[in-house]
């Protein structure tokens, strides 16, 4: 594991996000850094928890709950789960 | 290395909630070496918390209430997260006399500011004078509690570096053992107060109609803020002496396999769920494609189905899938209850499964008869899960709108009464008065009886439930018309039933503008509004001005909204294009 996270380790989590939410995306929306979560894509609770613990796996991380309520849109999402993957895989 | 709490205790007999009082219950079980283990989902046992240690470490506690000023009675709410902390804290509150609030915590996507109002509501109506939280959740309490004068806003640590004095006892059996704010809605919250003497009648009751044994061990996921969580796997369980295996609610969302897998590897007796959350298994379970070589659920003696209507095809297609594993489908229990009663009013037989019962639709709908046919495929009849016979001590009657009470297989309302029935609402008269005369409860359910056992077949209040989460149509209706060009009694929010025993959710809205795209954008407006706000998604159906029906006093008629718009008496708009 690298000691500082470079753009390239930016990057991967940011595919691995979009690709694990492409999954989940029912609607069709297109994904970008504006897309929220309940009003565009529809998530209810049952299908966040669903989601989380896909991205979870995909990125060997454990999502904290506190931080859900503070993410409205897919661009919150990337930078928060950067931030955890930096904490947890330093 | 350590293990978690044994299914029996060596040596001490088993009370099944003779206690005059929950610490009375506690010291008893402290004697054992029963207790609680937390897991995650990913099957790691996190944390052991034996009775003994939950009774020295809330016994503790206790006297940090006491030293930071709390008097007995005082309201104390907690983050009801599944941890030992939640129980320690909830326990120390009932050493030292003072009256428990679980409050629920967040689980979705954006909504903060729903979140914090809907935690800021509990704890101004229940007047606490301390919140008691963990560490993540503290920025969404101390928003919440911006501009109240409290004695305490911290975590358990926090408490704990209070200083200790001694001079709080422990209520009696006619206090107020907790207040549980599951049943009203989130802008308008109303708290159920239990006494210690209900809670034990409950507790008592339950014991018996599950029949709990020495060999019994729970499993749940069940949230600590829901009764069937706080009262059925903590209390209730606690009060038998009962080890339970707690695995977090929403940790089971995400990975709800978890749940079969310590059932299978801790020999689980008794666990319950929602439809909702048998449904996820099966659903998790064919998606994976997990092969579970080891899965062994034949110890699994009673799978309790309760806090929704029960959809009897969701729990075939669980047994079907889990049969090569084990599982009997003899093993389903399906419950009915509230928390008014405490919890439980009535339970199958452990080991019967589930009976069905098929009737006309048009009897169902014209008569309020529940009329049996034959379940020919052809769609004349919906079938329903019969809840059980009624526990024992208490009363059930169905009665008519004028208060008489029903024959057999007649709909009515359905009400209860018996030792198990709550106080009243904590500090709102005008609600208890409502649901609560002469002892007898008004449960808000429609129901019929089936020989001795109890049907539920809706409601006859507005609660919606939704994936075994509550909503409430006043807090709907409330977002709506706060929109811009919306006015108050715009909106009328409800659920159609489905045949298939789910419920969707529906707001009529009046509309004046006729243009397409403007009625267009105002559907797509109430729907994401309601998604945000509520977390709801919404059927949303335009329908001209001045068609909702008001009552004499000018409020909605929801029920009557409802039936128009049914019987066609009311007819939608064209949305759009």
């Amino acid at each position: 594991m690298s000691a500082e996270p470079s753009d390239g380790a930016s990057q991967d989590v940011r595919a691995a996000v979009l690709e694990v939410l492409q999954t989940f995306n029912k609607t069709g929306v297109n994904l970008e850094d504006g897309t929220r979560f309940t009003e565009d894509l529809n998530f209810d609770s049952l299908l966040v928890m669903e989601f989380i613990a896909a991205l979870e796996d995909r990125l060997d991380i454990s999502v904290p709950l506190n931080v859900l309520p503070d993410i409205e849109t897919v661009g919150q999402l990337v930078v928060a789960t950067e931030q955890i993957v930096r904490e947890e895989h330093g | 290395m350590f293990s978690p709490t044994p299914t029996s205790n060596a040596s001490l007999p088993k009370r099944l909630a003779d206690f005059p009082t929950l610490p009375d219950a506690l010291d008893y079980a402290a004697q054992g070496e029963t207790g609680f283990n937390f897991y995650s989902s990913r099957g790691h046992l996190n944390e052991v918390l034996p009775f003994a240690d939950l009774s020295a470490k809330a016994r503790d506690v206790a006297t940090n209430l006491c030293g930071a000023g709390i008097v007995s009675g005082d309201r104390v709410a907690l983050l009801a997260e599944t941890v030992p902390a939640f129980l320690i804290a909830f326990f120390a509150c009932q050493y030292a006399g003072v009256i428990p609030v679980p409050m629920p915590t967040p689980v979705a996507f954006g909504r903060r500011d729903a979140y914090v109002g809907q935690i800021r509501n509990q704890i101004t109506s229940s007047g606490a004078v301390m919140v008691i939280t963990p560490l993540e959740f503290m920025p969404f309490v101390e928003e919440a509690t911006d501009g109240l004068d409290l004695l305490l806003i911290g975590t358990l640590d926090d408490l704990r570096a209070q200083p200790q004095a001694d001079g709080l006892s422990a209520g009696g059996p006619d206090d107020l053992c907790y207040l549980q704010y599951s049943s009203g809605s989130t802008r308008f919250p109303k708290g159920v107060a239990v006494t210690h003497d209900n809670l034990m009648a409950n507790c008592a009751a339950m014991n018996v109609a599950v029949n709990v044994s020495t060999e019994d061990r729970g499993v749940s996921w069940l949230p600590f803020y829901h009764d069937m969580g706080l009262v059925g796997f903590m209390l209730g369980c606690l009060t038998s002496q009962t080890t339970v295996d707690f695995i977090p609610t929403e940790e089971f969302a995400r990975r709800p396999l978890a749940w079969l897998r310590i059932i299978s590897e801790n020999l689980g007796t008794m666990s319950y769920g929602p439809s909702f959350g048998y449904e996820l298994c099966s659903r998790r379970f064919s998606s994976s494609n997990a092969a579970a070589p080891n899965l062994d659920l034949s110890s699994w003696r009673v799978a309790g189905i309760g806090g929704e209507m029960i959809k009897p095809q969701v729990m075939h297609a669980f047994a079907d899938l889990f049969k090569p594993y084990g599982f009997a489908d003899t093993a389903f229990n399906a419950s009915y209850g509230l928390a008014e009663c405490v919890l439980g009013v009535s339970f199958s037989t452990p080991g019967h499964g589930m009976l069905l019962d098929h009737i006309s639709k048009q009897e169902l709908g014209d008569n309020h008869r529940a009329v049996p046919i034959d379940d020919d495929g052809s769609g004349a009849g919906r079938t329903f899960v019969a809840c059980g016979g009624v526990i024992d001590g208490h009363t059930v009657e169905i009665r008519d709108d004028d208060g008489a009470v029903m024959a057999e297989r007649d709909i009515g309302r359905v009400f209860f009464s018996g030792p198990s029935v709550m106080q009243g609402y904590f500090g709102d008269q005008e609600a208890t008065d409502a649901c609560l005369q002469d002892g007898w409860l008004d449960t808000g359910d429609l129901g019929y009886f089936w020989g001795d056992q109890l049907v539920i077949v809706g409601r006859s209040k507005d609660m919606m439930i939704v994936n075994g989460r509550n909503y409430w149509p006043q807090d709907i209706e409330w977002t709506v018309e706060r929109m811009d060009g919306m006015r108050s009694g715009d909106t009328a929010a409800f659920t159609l039933e489905q045949d298939d025993g789910s419920e969707q959710p529906t707001i009529l809205v009046q509309c004046r503008p006729s243009a397409a795209d403007i009625r267009e954008a105002l559907v797509d407006d109430v729907r994401s509004s309601v998604q945000n706000q509520v977390g709801l998604a919404c059927d949303v159906i335009l329908v001209p001005p001045r068609t909702l029906p008001k009552t004499s006093s000018g409020k909605l008629a929801r029920g009557k909204a409802k039936a128009n718009f049914l019987s066609g008496e009311i007819q939608p708009l064209a949305a759009g294009a």
